[in-house]
């Protein structure tokens, strides 16, 4: 049974996962946004963040403040062990979904 | 260092999301709107966090949704009952007082009945009225909600909504249906208007108690 991931809560995961000890949520905006070529709103990336968290994939710790921030302090995110073995799931999941197209070449229209 | 708008940090921040998500959410639209004014230029980091602040609202409201309870609905409305029979006290007085005042200098009051054929110059002003008196309600209303004063207005301005969508298909007296309808919207809107007026003297406070899926998932 693949995990319960959608296509930006799977981007968001693999971003958290990329940054490791810099993942807070401008960072991981910046990295999906670059990697999917969309720009997310900020709202819709912390919402996610949060429902992945609820889920138990990331947790997360809030560092010092810092005044380029307004004084507000940075909310650091980590994958838990739930949250790799849902990437691992998923990965496999695409990985046998696609099994047997090994070109896959759509025609231009 | 450039500061963010002002306004529109505070409107972001009244919307009653819970309060970790809001600072980290603000927190960042600072850092990254002090890295596009010293990249773009102020006027475009402006434009930027004018877009990004639109773009996050539903975000922050829907945050505030799953967070919301039964007591705190209630208080919501008691709030918005309350303002109400403020700003009517005080709307009352005003108009007794004008009335008092027109007496003393000896100035005629209207004795011709002004219905059912109310001239245009009268709608305005019932319009202006209207207006005046719900931007009151709406800041009283941002004004006795120290936690959540947009969600307040907001749920003022759906109330009104809801009854003007009522009133303006009845009143036919009051002038075509196009008129009743604008005069209808401009008082349903009022209300965010004054609690707009208010939230820029306001200062956030934390809404609700930090939250323990952390402290579950570190314990896990």
């Amino acid at each position: 049974m693949p995990p319960s991931l959608g296509t930006l809560e799977l981007s968001i995961l693999l971003a958290v996962t990329r940054l490791g000890n810099d993942a807070y949520g401008l960072a991981v905006r910046r990295d999906v946004s670059d990697r999917t070529r969309h720009d997310y709103s900020v709202g819709a990336v912390y919402t996610t963040l949060e429902r992945l968290e609820i889920k138990g994939f990331v947790s997360s710790r809030v560092a010092a403040s810092l005044p380029r921030r307004g004084g507000r302090a940075r909310r650091h995110f980590k994958v838990t062990a739930a949250g790799r073995r849902a990437l691992s799931e998923s990965q496999r999941h695409a990985t046998s979904i696609w099994g047997g197209l090994t070109i896959f070449n759509p025609e231009p229209t | 260092m450039i500061a963010p708008p002002r306004t529109a940090e505070l409107i972001l921040a009244s919307l009653g999301a819970e309060s970790q998500f809001r600072d980290a959410m603000l927190g960042d639209l600072a850092e990254e709107f002090g890295d596009r004014a010293e990249r773009d230029g102020v006027c475009a980091a402006r434009r930027w966090y004018y877009r990004e602040a639109t773009r996050s609202t539903p975000h922050l409201l829907r945050s505030w949704t799953q967070h919301v309870e039964r007591k705190e609905l209630a208080r919501i409305g008691g709030v918005l009952v309350t303002s109400y029979m403020i700003a009517v006290m005080t709307f009352v007085f005003m108009l007794m007082a004008g009335i008092a005042i027109a007496v003393r200098l000896g100035m005629l009051l209207p004795t011709a009945p002004i219905w059912p054929n109310p001239s245009a110059f009268l709608l305005a002003g019932l319009t202006l009225y209207g207006a005046a008196f719900w931007t009151f309600v709406g800041y009283v209303v941002a004004w006795l909600d120290e936690r959540t004063p947009l969600i307040s207005a907001l749920a003022l301005v759906v109330v009104l909504a809801c009854l003007a969508l009522v009133s303006s298909g009845v009143g036919h007296n009051l002038g075509p249906v196009s008129v009743r309808f604008a005069a209808s919207i401009v008082g349903a809107l009022s209300p965010m208007a004054g609690a707009i007026i208010r939230i820029r003297f306001w200062q956030p406070t934390p809404n609700i108690e930090p939250r323990t899926v952390d402290a579950k998932l570190s314990s896990s």
